[in-house]
């Protein structure tokens, strides 16, 4: 009895403390906005984020000019600096005279059915997939420093037009452009200015769980991520890339230290032995000794996408798991399948309309639960 | 005046034997080795599981959601799936079930006493009307890494939300909850 009120006690207080922390994000010294990663294939609106990003950011820190930039990434062939080696990074940095890159990917854009054009055509590209009745974005964005072999910080946004309404539909952002606008700043914002960290939504794992016990990763320990991959039917690099997005930025926001993308992938290619969808002995042994790694964070998206009718419900399932590094063991699996809908509370409030805020609030779920169970597996029985 | 009691009564009882008739999933079919003690069992390797259906993706995802689900039973550890990926590209050569030879040895090479191997014989969305159904069939063994005997055996389907679901205004499940069913069932045998 005694004992689960401790453990009660115990996840009350993990969940309060997982709030409290506050950082101060950009580093100091001169940083470049790199060309936006754009997996959504418009130019226009790529272009748009572009510069709504170069805005905020010269509002918040020292940037350089970006003309030299595209020039001296072809010159290197970078394609994507998230990654490269730490190696290139102090090249790339030499070259541009920057200590910082702030990279930035636009996963999805999805135009809403208003306002239509006079000529009855969509106000944004036929390209942008339609969604039903609302704008939809989902952006991620890291800031890495050549000098360091840990991501300095990472931030992930999925948004709504129907984030913010209220009573009889007012608040709703309408056009992909003005959603796009208000995801930036908040990104941005979140990236510049201490802050503490987001309101999460809480929804609890139902599938069972696995923890070996007396074990568990806990902040700020090192986390490397290897790529989720993805079974999902439909578009599954494109989710796989999402779920990792997000994965590294809860890693961070719970206060883990997070290798760099680049770094894990270089050491796994030195390893001489990646494997698709897992680490093989080569590949953690590796990124333990050579990237410090005291874990392995990767897992598996089995359900990216939406559901019928007219506000289609975004559904999503996917499992994590963490291994040790010391005897690549798997310390610690969970997973998450939900819609939408079940965050609504009465009314439809809390309800989620995009799919990449409920991988967000899915991911933030299940490495909340990692830290409250890596506690309580942790702490002394009998006291 | 004329009792309606009955005949309410037997609408109700068809309603729902329709229901049932339109979840219901085929027995399934099982096989344990009756003198093998199980509680020797601490680590499993579970190859990827060969893609016997339509659907390309089918196989992954019963051999993910597998993984899971024996992590999550609490009663065995299971190797990373990247290792053993390495480890049998290197004693199985990428044919699909294991010799005997092979099992003994995939057993010593990982360090477990039991490999889990198996097929994906169904893995569709039937459709009838306006209803959609998934479907998906498992066929799982357990050999144990001593002799290669198998020591444990079923073959389970599991049908997914349909008709209840579409007339309740849920929709069909995603393949994925199915499998996660099916695989979730298809252990129940093994872990009670």
């Amino acid at each position: 009895m005694r004992a689960a009120a401790l453990a009660s006690l115990a996840l009350i207080a993990a969940v309060a403390g997982s709030g409290a922390t506050a950082w101060a994000q950009l580093p100091s010294g001169r940083g470049v906005l790199l060309p936006l990663q754009d997996r959504v294939g418009e130019a226009k609106l790529a272009a748009l984020t572009e510069t709504l990003l170069r805005q905020e950011l010269e509002a918040r820190a020292d940037l350089v000019e970006s003309v030299n930039v595209r020039a001296v990434l072809r010159s290197m062939r970078v394609r994507d600096a998230s990654y490269e080696s730490l190696d290139r990074l102090a090249v790339l940095a030499e070259r541009l005279e920057v200590e910082w890159f702030f990279l930035a990917t636009l996963h999805e854009a999805r135009a809403g059915r208003k306002p239509q054009r006079q000529d009855g055509g969509s106000t944004d590209s036929q390209r942008i997939e339609d969604s039903g009745d609302t704008p939809q974005v989902v952006l991620s964005a890291r800031v890495l420093r050549s000098d360091s072999p840990e991501l300095w910080w990472s931030g992930f946004d999925g948004a709504s037009g129907r984030d913010r309404e209220r009573v009889f539909g007012l608040g709703d952002v309408e056009t992909l452009g003005e959603l796009m606008q208000d995801t930036v700043k908040g990104l941005v914002a979140r990236a510049a200015e201490p802050r503490e960290a987001r309101k999460r939504t809480r929804l609890r794992p139902r599938e069972g769980g696995y923890l070996r016990s007396g074990f568990g990763p806990s902040p700020p320990e090192r986390v490397a991520v290897i790529p989720l991959d993805s079974v999902a039917s439909r578009d599954p690099s494109a989710s796989a890339e999402v779920a990792t997005a997000a994965l590294l930025t809860t890693l961070g926001d719970f206060g883990f230290n997070v290798l760099l993308p680049g770094l894990v992938q270089s050491i796994r290619q030195e390893s001489g032995q990646i494997q698709y969808g897992g680490a093989s002995r080569a590949e953690w042994e590796a990124l333990a000794r050579e990237g410090g790694a005291r874990w392995i964070a990767t897992g598996t998206v089995e359900t990216y996408g939406r559901g019928q009718g007219r506000t289609p419900d975004p559904r999503v399932a996917f499992s994590l798991r963490f291994l040790d590094t010391s005897d690549g063991r798997i310390d610690w699996s969970n997973g998450l399948a939900r819609t939408g809908k079940d965050t609504a509370s009465v009314f439809g409030r809390g309800r989620i309309y995009s799919t990449g805020a409920l991988t967000y609030a899915m991911m933030q779920s299940l490495i909340g639960e990692l830290r409250v169970e890596s506690r309580l597996a942790k702490t002394p029985r009998g006291n | 005046m004329k009792d309606s009691r009955p005949i309410a009564a037997a609408s109700i009882a068809i309603a729902l034997l329709t229901l049932l008739g339109c979840s219901s999933n085929l027995a399934t079919t099982e096989f344990t080795h009756p003198q093998f003690d199980f509680g020797f069992v601490e680590r499993v390797a579970v190859l990827p599981l060969e893609d016997l259906a339509d659907d390309r993706q089918a196989g992954v995802r019963a051999t993910r959601v597998l993984i899971t689900e024996l992590l999550a039973s609490g009663a065995v550890d299971v190797v990373e799936p990247g290792e053993v990926q390495a480890v049998a590209d290197r004693v199985v050569r990428g044919r699909g079930v294991p010799s005997t030879k092979e099992v003994i040895e995939l057993g010593r090479e990982l360090g477990v006493q039991a490999v889990m191997v198996g097929s994906v014989t169904q893995s569709e969305v039937l459709r009838s009307g306006a209803v959609s159904v998934p479907v998906v069939t498992l066929d799982l063994h357990l050999l144990e890494t001593e002799t290669g005997a198998a020591v444990w055996a079923v073959t389970h389907t599991e049908r997914g939300s349909g008709a209840a679901a579409k007339w309740l205004g849920t929709g069909a499940e995603p393949i994925s909850a199915t499998t996660r069913k099916c695989v979730q069932n298809a252990l129940r045998s093994l872990f009670g």
